[in-house]
């Protein structure tokens, strides 16, 4: 089998990598630690629960990263002839389907409560003495919650974007969206503070939803990924521009007459084949390997693309049908 | 960049709910008025059977948990009354707001925790090893160690190593013997250092009765020691 050639990240990307890496490192433990603090005073409030676990669930994306990271770059082998670039978007989808399992229990965990009619008791707790009313120390404990996500979210959003990293734009989003976790969660144990009882249930299955929301969405993108859908801008899913600027800069070349390009999304990279029809035959070997050339001094998102030399555009499946 | 004004205009809505409803109240409510209803009223405490905790005696219940409902009956200006039962009943009428209180020797580690709610526990009381003489004991492992027939000792002694023999008369048994650390003096037995499990004695109130429950976990810090003295007061 034909090995790929190992790929290279230019060295402005490496840097950039580098710091997504620390900042995932980062979100990685302080989410840890918020975790902890939840922990340690979620008492009987439900919404608190959901956005416990919706935090112990925010660790699997830059966990999934910082794995995927390790194993993508290694030199692709025999057993890998294709590399191991793929796993981006593998790690991707078991986050998401961790995140729709997770999402779905405290839908249903909720929901059945707030069928039963319970009531969540809120008493005490001893600070330094004196007895407080541990609804006080959840909302503080949410407060602290909402914040570093928020911060960290809203610094990796620059590194995703030029990275075209989908996996680390997705928890950015997430991130950034915390926030509403924790103030859903806050209006939970508010409502218990006035009574409502019934305000924290809601509030849990608003954060379900949300996350369920989340869950969908990475399972759609991840496999539409896998399924070598057409490579899109990681922002608003629009097409991304390059493969057409490919075409256009193969069609450019003096030697070629027309040409097609059809490109797949491999995590960060875009592969695939170009189909040129060349003027004449002449030089031809020459020619392609120049215009790979062209291809990698290109973009540094463009990583093994076969060209092919045809005779014409024609699909040969029309001349195959009887 | 469309989406960011309606951000920000999100994030102050939230911010300004927020500060709104903790702006309100400075304790939580009930949302059955438990509170409410005892304070000047009448105070439903179900009780069980369970010395020294409640003792039930011809002039009504005793016990160191019935002084301190006497004692909270009086600050909330409520009259006391008690209703006799098992743990199974006095449950079920908490959870649907029959009682408001229901007490009897019940720890932390009981099966109710779902439906029904505990207080912060209000007294630790040690499970020691006791022994006739000062002589300091390490571990109990592989040794003969004395306890009550009536209590649940046999099953903390088996776990840290022990073999245990039920005692009819804890005073007189030479070996070591598992007595609660305040039984101790009663016996004229010594406290050694190995503790075989703590027992973290509650209040039960009904669910999600949150100032009720607030209430009678101040007023049980408040009056922390009581439980104890009264324990360790001569017979």
């Amino acid at each position: 089998m034909r090995v790929r050639a190992p790929y290279e990240l230019p060295e402005a990307e490496q840097r950039i990598q580098r710091r997504a890496q620390r900042l995932e490192w980062l979100t990685f433990f302080s989410v840890l630690s918020i975790i902890v603090v939840l922990y340690l005073t979620m008492a009987g409030s439900q919404a608190m629960k959901a956005a416990w676990l919706e935090d112990i669930l925010a660790l699997i994306p830059p966990g999934a990263y910082l794995v995927s990271s390790w194993i993508r770059d290694k030199v692709p082998s025999q057993h890998f002839p294709y590399g191991y670039r793929r796993i981006d978007s593998v790690a991707f989808l078991a986050a998401a389907v961790a995140l729709l399992t997770v999402a779905l229990f405290i839908l249903y965990d909720s929901s059945l409560r707030l069928i039963r009619q319970e009531h969540p008791s809120i008493g005490v707790m001893v600070l330094f003495g004196e007895p407080v009313w541990q609804g006080w120390i959840m909302i503080a404990a949410l407060t602290y919650s909402a914040i570093p996500p928020v911060i960290l979210g809203w610094l990796k959003l620059k590194p995703a974007r030029e990275l075209h990293a989908k996996t680390l734009y997705t928890d950015a989003q997430m991130n950034k969206a915390d926030w509403m976790t924790a103030v859903a969660a806050m209006i939970g144990v508010i409502g218990i503070g006035f009574g409502l009882w019934w305000l924290d249930a809601v509030a849990a299955i608003l954060i379900g939803l949300d996350v369920l929301h989340d869950g969908i969405r990475g399972i759609k993108q991840s496999t539409e990924d896998l399924m070598d859908r057409i490579p899109q801008t990681p922002e608003r899913a629009k097409p991304d521009p390059l493969p057409g600027k490919l075409q256009q800069a193969l069609q450019d070349l003096d030697w070629v007459t027309a040409a097609e390009v059809r490109l797949r999304e491999e995590g960060q990279v875009l592969c695939g084949e170009a189909y040129v029809v060349p003027r004449s035959e002449v030089n031809l070997l020459k020619n392609i390997e120049n215009a790979q050339q062209v291809i990698e001094e290109m973009d540094w998102r463009l990583y093994d693309v076969v060209i092919t030399p045809v005779p014409d555009l024609r699909r040969r499946l029309e001349s195959e049908n009887p | 960049m469309a989406k960011q004004p309606d951000k920000r205009a999100w994030r102050r809505w939230a911010v300004v709910t927020v500060v709104l409803l903790l702006a309100g109240c400075p304790y939580p409510r009930d949302p059955e008025g438990t509170f409410e209803s005892v304070r000047g009223g009448t105070l439903r405490v179900g009780v069980m059977d369970s010395p020294p905790w409640v003792v039930r005696t011809d002039a009504g219940p005793q016990g160191v948990e019935v002084a301190l409902v006497e004692r909270m009956a009086r600050e909330l200006g409520a009259k006391p009354r008690w209703t006799w039962g098992s743990a199974d009943n006095h449950m079920r009428a908490l959870e649907h707001y029959q009682l408001d209180l229901v007490i009897g020797g019940l720890t932390r580690d009981n099966p109710w925790r779902g439906p029904v709610a505990f207080t912060r526990p209000y007294l630790k009381v040690p499970l020691v090893v006791t022994v006739r003489s000062d002589r300091p004991l390490k571990s109990i492992s592989g040794m003969k160690v004395g306890h009550r027939p009536d209590s649940v000792a046999a099953h903390h002694i088996k776990a840290h190593g022990g073999v245990p023999v039920p005692v009819a008369d804890p005073a007189s048994f030479p070996g070591p013997v598992a007595l609660p650390a305040w039984q101790a003096r009663r016996y004229g037995r010594a406290l050694t250092d190995v503790v075989l499990h703590k027992e973290h004695h509650v209040f039960a109130v009904p669910p999600g009765e949150n100032r009720w429950l607030v209430w009678a976990e101040r007023f049980l810090h408040r009056n922390k020691g009581r439980a104890q003295k009264v324990l360790e007061a001569p017979l």
